[in-house]
């Protein structure tokens, strides 16, 4: 048997791998991206210049362009035409096509960014687009942060880079296949030049490390910069010495808050309770609002501002939580963190403006907490996917360093669920669910609970119960203590085909225990990442209504290998089967040439779960 | 449910004055009752409720004339985390050049009780932020601070209008619960507006009356303001349902449009009221009118003469509606207006629905067709109520043709629809001719039932572990639509279609006539997937993995209709070869359902000793279901569902 289904397999695989071979071309392909950068007397000049050819319908939205901009980073000499194959120019971009609107983001409620907008749209295919434009910033972290493709699944044919700075100008550079092509000396100038051909696209694929992690890229910064203040990349220390000096003095309570914050902790002496108790009066007190406003994106709002409006967005609240501690007597440090479930990796050894996150440090003699100060749910210290195994920056001035947040474990990211069904003689049953939510799960419906309406969730949890036709008779979502990272989810269904007769045999399917379907090994091109591990136990009695004459073990898999475990396993005891059924899959990464067995012991194990079980009577 | 009324036409006559209606609320005194509310009792799962929300339009007379100012002032008491989001609050506003509506006197307070006592947190004014939504419409935004569960916050502001137009609509329904909900007109003799009305009956107070005090007066006139008011109490909050065609068709609000103005001279302009006064103002407009008489003119370039000499009727008008799809792409935008000049559409090639239909419109009675716009309204955009003559009711326009004195309706913005087809969305009731000194309604609705069928020719291998099937699915109608816009030509894109539904073989992807709109879509497969073996038994679903899963119809019961936008049919044909050695375990029961809603059969033939042939359909017999039938159509989708996820079971026997 084994061996027809890897005949089939390898069948299916040759012909997709056909299908690849003649994909048709792409959508839209990136024929030009040049970008040329100028530091000159300290104000960075940025000209960019896109030539795309799109090739299709479904390739024109990449004909609707966005350029983001700011009050004081304004676009400048925006010129675009649409051009035929052989670039000869069909219309020029007029100036009544243009609108400016605000940049809308669903992570801020305001923010006075920008984005300016055009189409360079055209109906016979293919055709090019072409536009230039111009930018100048007088405060800036990165002379260049360029990354010489256009999006998912668009090649890019030619892309240059030319960076001209002063010849005493000091900066930090580093690149990822990407040519460099040489330093020439122009004047007073130094000119950097960098050159690439022919980057294949690259898609999005089923556990994959983010594509941002493998991509081409040049990045320069300058050693020496003003943002706010005066900094310096030379060492983590020298950015982290700037990035106090824009905190300092924002942790200034005013005089109510600073005696609140006194007596919350006032004859306890735990201090993990004290900041237990500080940490519980600032989730209920305040709420995230996110309100950007010129330098916004890194200068946290005073405490004063939170202790009036009782919001601000992750460094207000941060920095504010920090000054409530302060007040406490509590050290605590402002903490810079990539927050994100498949994040790009910190690179430590290239002091930048890698953050996308902020929140507060509380290093204890023998515990250690990462307080999420923008999550009115979150259980005290509870660090979750988004935020697991990755360096975290402490902001302490010539003493900044990096520490680690720890990575989640089996046991925190394991999801039960306990089903029983009580079997009707005609084939339905009344089901009573016991689902209990960890990890990412666990996150998932935290987020349900503290947003959505009662009949929003009704309906999500429609939508989130295994198909099949149901009648949802009742349900609940608790949460035992604020302070646990579990969710339960308790119901009664109707369910109308809970097994299936077939005369003298009866039998049952079970909902998939992983559903993603994984690429095959001659479609996948990127190695696979399990960020953090995947956990799931489950149990499924059957009460039958039918006289049962069998008893024992009826059906018993196990499949294990080093990416995980399944087992599954049905016992008759009576007129009652009980199936246990059980999968793990290990935090790691493995590269791409693992992923022919990867994928094997995927499918196998997907496969068997697919099996119905078979009942005798 | 949806009566009309018509304002313009109540008598200046005061109506008595309701007795014993309470004082309403008033702004800035929240009471402690409020704040240590724990629950809103007609609806205790709620995570806020609107305690008031009282908006007040009417007009004042400045240097540069009559101005339309709107007030509102709300109160809401928030109870969970999730009703934070009713403190964010968005305040839209219209500008166009230097004629901008203005937003003034915004105040917005949180309370909280605070160790027994009130506590008032007000916003800081300077957190009042403007947002550029689009090239007219812009948006104040804040945050009210200081919100937490047991918060009641309270807000108001003022908008003032240069434009009559604009008077203010009121929606009296949220998607959570109010409980006292007023909406106040005052009108002056100088503009007269109608309005439409959703849920009229659930009104606690309907009055009107001449307004005290002293007469008003301008020029020689002296005049008093007639009021208007609207009361709702204890309004549920409204739950978006799937399958219905727009929420704006349901909710409980009222609707204002301007109907004639009245000046101080004696001379009058009707702005609206009659459909053929409509009708002749749009063919006046140069967006629409004079560009449909241009397009006449430009048309000619389209038409080639020598490939027009020949052929019928029919045949020209498919030649030239496929000529303008060839040409000309959609930019994705709806409008009966044309955004671009025959000048600017020609050169560029792209356009919005009207710059694309009424250029065909055009082309079409170049041609010598007699042709005419219809002017619709997309399904979410809602439902047109044609006893009143209101243009914003439309949002898009498609062309009706006469060939051999039938009514052909199209839409040359979709090239992947029949020439003589207009396209799903624009399936909502009826649309309005545009032909002038006349008011003719075209039905939009479809009487022809889109089909899926799925055929298949299976074989089992003689292990018994992998079923192997010869796989067709071929659409017709708007399901071909559907489908074409789907997966085009692109077997890749189906290929990893089967891959996610869990074929672990899939071999020879076609998919034909692709090109021709007017033919059955068809994707073609070899698939295989694995079968089901126990014992000496072999399980399969006769129609692989293609029966639906699930009942898309989840809701226990319903409040709206169930709208399915067109009448769909879903056909399966299985014809099974018994593998030698195995005999026939198990063969579903045949099944019959027939009832006013769904037809629903399933039946299993032997044909011969080898092989079994099994078909099933099901299909709908309306496109719209009333709520009252909704348990019975669900039910009936549940026994289908069932039925073709049936399995077939083969024995070993040597």
């Amino acid at each position: 048997m084994a061996k027809r289904l890897k005949l089939s397999l390898w069948a299916f695989i040759a012909s997709l791998f056909l299908f690849v071979l003649q994909a048709a071309e792409p959508d839209c392909e990136l024929l030009q991206y040049n970008l040329k950068c100028k530091v000159e007397n300290g104000i960075l000049f940025e000209e960019y210049l896109f030539v795309l050819q799109i090739n299709n319908r479904a390739g024109e939205s990449n004909a609707r362009v966005s350029i983001p901009f700011t009050k004081s980073n304004k676009i400048l000499n925006l010129k675009g035409a649409i051009e035929d194959p052989y670039g000869r120019v069909i219309r020029q971009l007029s100036r009544k096509d243009i609108t400016d609107v605000s940049a809308v983001s669903n992570q801020a409620m305001y923010t006075d960014d920008f984005v300016r907008k055009f189409e360079l749209i055209h109906n016979q295919y293919p055709y090019r687009i072409r536009y230039s434009y111009r930018m100048e910033f007088r405060e800036f972290f990165y002379i260049a942060n360029w990354i010489p493709l256009m999006g998912e699944n668009i090649p890019t044919h030619q892309a240059s880079l030319t960076i001209d700075v002063p010849m005493d100008y000091t900066y930090r550079v580093k690149s990822k296949d990407i040519p460099f092509q040489d330093t020439d000396t122009l004047g007073t100038n130094v000119r950097l030049s960098y050159k690439v051909k022919d980057i294949p696209p690259y898609h999005s694929e089923q556990y994959a490390p983010s594509p941002l992690n493998s991509l081409p890229y040049v990045i320069m910064v300058p050693a020496n910069f003003r943002w706010f203040a005066n900094g310096s990349h030379a060492t983590w220390q020298t950015f982290g010495q700037w990035m106090s000096s824009l905190i300092e003095g924002a942790d200034l309570l005013p005089e109510p808050e600073h005696s609140k914050a006194r007596s919350l902790v006032n004859g306890i002496t735990d201090k993990t309770e004290k900041i237990k108790q500080i940490y519980a009066y600032l989730q209920d007190n305040t709420r995230y609002i996110n309100v950007k406003i010129d330098v916004g994106g890194l200068k946290p709002y005073p405490a004063t501002y939170v202790a009036h409006h009782k919001y601000g967005d992750c460094k207000a609240l941060s920095n504010y939580m920090k000054a409530l501690l302060k007040a406490a007597d509590i050290p605590s440090y402002y903490a810079m963190i990539k927050a994100d479930e498949n994040p790009v990796v910190t690179d430590q050894s290239f002091p930048s403006q890698q953050f996308n996150h902020v929140i507060v440090y509380v290093p204890l003699e023998r515990d250690t907490f990462f307080l999420e100060c923008t999550d009115n749910t979150s259980p005290f210290g509870y660090i979750g996917t988004s935020k697991q195994n990755r360096p975290v920056f402490i902001v302490d001035g010539p003493n900044s360093h990096f520490v680690s947040t720890p990575a989640l474990t089996p046991e925190e990211v394991l999801n039960t669920r306990n089903l029983f069904f009580s079997v009707r003689p005609e084939g339905s049953a009344r089901l009573d669910l016991d689902f209990s939510f960890r990890g990412g799960q666990y996150e998932l419906f935290d987020a349900v609970l503290s947003q959505l309406s009662i009949a929003e969730q009704e309906k999500f949890i429609k939508e989130y119960l295994p198909a099949g036709s149901f009648e949802l008779t009742d349900w609940k979502l608790d949460r035992k203590h604020r302070d646990t990272a579990i969710i339960s989810l308790t119901a009664t269904l109707n369910v109308l085909h809970a097994i299936k007769t077939y005369g003298n045999d009866i039998s049952i399917q079970l909902f998939p225990v992983f559903s993603t379907v994984f690429e095959t090994p001659e479609m996948r091109k990127l190695p696979v990442a399990f960020n953090y591990p995947v956990y799931t136990r489950d149990s499924l009695v059957f009460m039958l209504p039918q006289l049962m004459q069998k008893s024992g073990i009826i059906h018993e898999v196990r499949i294990g290998s080093k990416y995980g475990e399944y087992s599954r396993k049905a016992v008759q005891q009576g007129n009652q089967v009980v199936i246990t059924r059980s999968l793990l899959l290990h935090r790691a990464m493995y590269p791409l040439n693992e992923y022919p067995e990867f994928y094997k012991f995927i499918t196998e194990f997907q496969q068997a779960d697919k099996k119905s079980i078979f009942i005798t009577r | 449910m949806k009566r009309i009324i018509s304002l313009s036409t109540v008598i200046f006559v005061a109506s008595a004055i309701l007795i014993g209606q309470a004082e309403p609320p008033q702004y800035g005194k929240v009471t402690p009752e409020e704040l240590t509310l724990k629950s809103y009792i007609p609806d205790k799962s709620c995570e806020a409720v609107v305690l008031y929300d009282i908006g007040k339009s009417h007009f004042v007379y400045t240097e540069q004339g009559f101005r339309l100012v709107f007030e509102r002032k709300t109160r809401i008491k928030i109870f969970a985390k999730s009703g934070f989001r009713w403190a964010e609050i968005e305040i839209p506003f219209y500008t166009e050049g230097n004629i901008f509506e203005k937003v003034s006197d915004i105040d917005a307070s949180a309370y909280n009780l605070e160790n027994g006592m009130i506590q008032q947190t007000q916003l800081d004014p300077k957190q009042v932020f403007e947002e550029k939504a689009n090239e007219y419409w812009r948006l104040k935004k804040l945050a009210i601070p200081n919100v937490k569960e047991g918060t009641v916050i309270e807000y108001k502001y003022t908008i003032t209008s240069p434009y009559m137009f604009n008077m203010h609509d009121w929606k009296f329904q949220r998607t959570i619960p109010t409980q006292y909900s007023e909406y106040m007109v005052k009108l002056t003799p100088f503009y007269e507006y109608i309005y439409l009305m959703m849920g009229q009956q659930y009104l606690s107070v309907k009055e009107s009356y001449v307004d005290k005090g002293l007469n008003r007066r301008l020029g020689s006139m002296e005049y008093q303001d007639m009021v208007y008011r609207f009361v709702m109490k204890n309004v549920p909050a409204f739950n978006d349902e799937s399958f219905i065609t727009s929420m704006d068709d349901y909710i409980f609000q009222i609707d204002f449009q301007l109907s004639r103005i009245n000046r101080l001279d004696g001379s009058k302009t009707d702005i609206l009221s009659t459909w053929p006064k409509l009708i002749s103002d749009l063919l006046k407009n140069s967006d629409f009118g004079s560009y449909l008489k241009s397009a006449e003119k430009a048309a000619d370039d389209y038409i080639n003469p020598h490939t027009m000499t020949g052929k019928s009727d029919m045949e020209k008008l498919e030649l030239l509606v496929n000529t303008v799809k060839a040409s000309f792409s959609w930019n994705r935008q709806f409008d009966y207006f044309a955004h671009k000049s025959i000048k600017e559409f020609t050169k560029e090639k792209t356009g919005n629905s009207a710059n694309i239909n009424l250029f065909l419109t055009g082309m079409l009675n170049a041609a010598g067709f007699e042709a005419y716009p219809v002017i619709i309204s997309t399904r979410d955009h809602g439902k047109i109520k044609n006893d009143y003559p209101f243009t914003h009711f439309f949002n898009d326009v498609i062309v009706m043709v006469t060939v051999d004195g039938k009514r052909i309706l199209t839409d040359a913005t979709q090239a992947l629809c029949p020439f003589n087809t207009i396209p799903p969305w624009c399936l909502n009731e009826k649309g309005l001719v545009v032909k002038k000194d006349a008011e003719d309604w075209v039905l939009l609705t479809n009487n022809e039932i889109s089909t899926l069928w799925h055929c298949f020719e299976i074989k089992i291998t003689p292990e018994g572990d992998t079923v192997k099937g010869d796989y067709q699915l071929s659409a017709s109608h708007y399901d071909a639509f559907n489908q074409r816009k789907e997966y085009q030509d692109d077997t890749e894109k189906a290929s990893i279609h089967f891959l996610e539904k869990g074929y672990t073989g899939i071999d020879s992807v076609k998919i034909l006539n692709f090109e021709d709109p007017h033919k059955n879509y068809s994707l073609l497969a070899d698939l295989n997937h694995l079968a089901e073996k126990a014992g000496d038994k072999v399980y399969f679903s006769p129609f692989m993995l293609e029966a639906p899963e699930e009942n898309p119809l989840k809701q226990a019961s319903r409040l709206y209709p169930v709208d399915m936008t067109y009448l769909k049919s879903r056909k399966y044909t299985s014809s099974i070869s018994i593998p030698e050695g195995y005999s026939l375990d198990f063969v579903p029961a045949d099944y019959t359902l027939k009832n006013n809603f769904v037809d629903v059969e399933y039946s299993t033939e032997k044909a011969g000793e080898n092989f079994l042939n099994v078909t099933a359909r099901y299909e709908f017999k309306k496109v719209v279901y009333e709520p009252e039938d909704y348990a019975n159509l669900r039910f009936t989708l549940n026994e289908a569902i069932q039925k073709l996820n049936e399995k077939v079971v083969l024995k070993k026997i040597w």
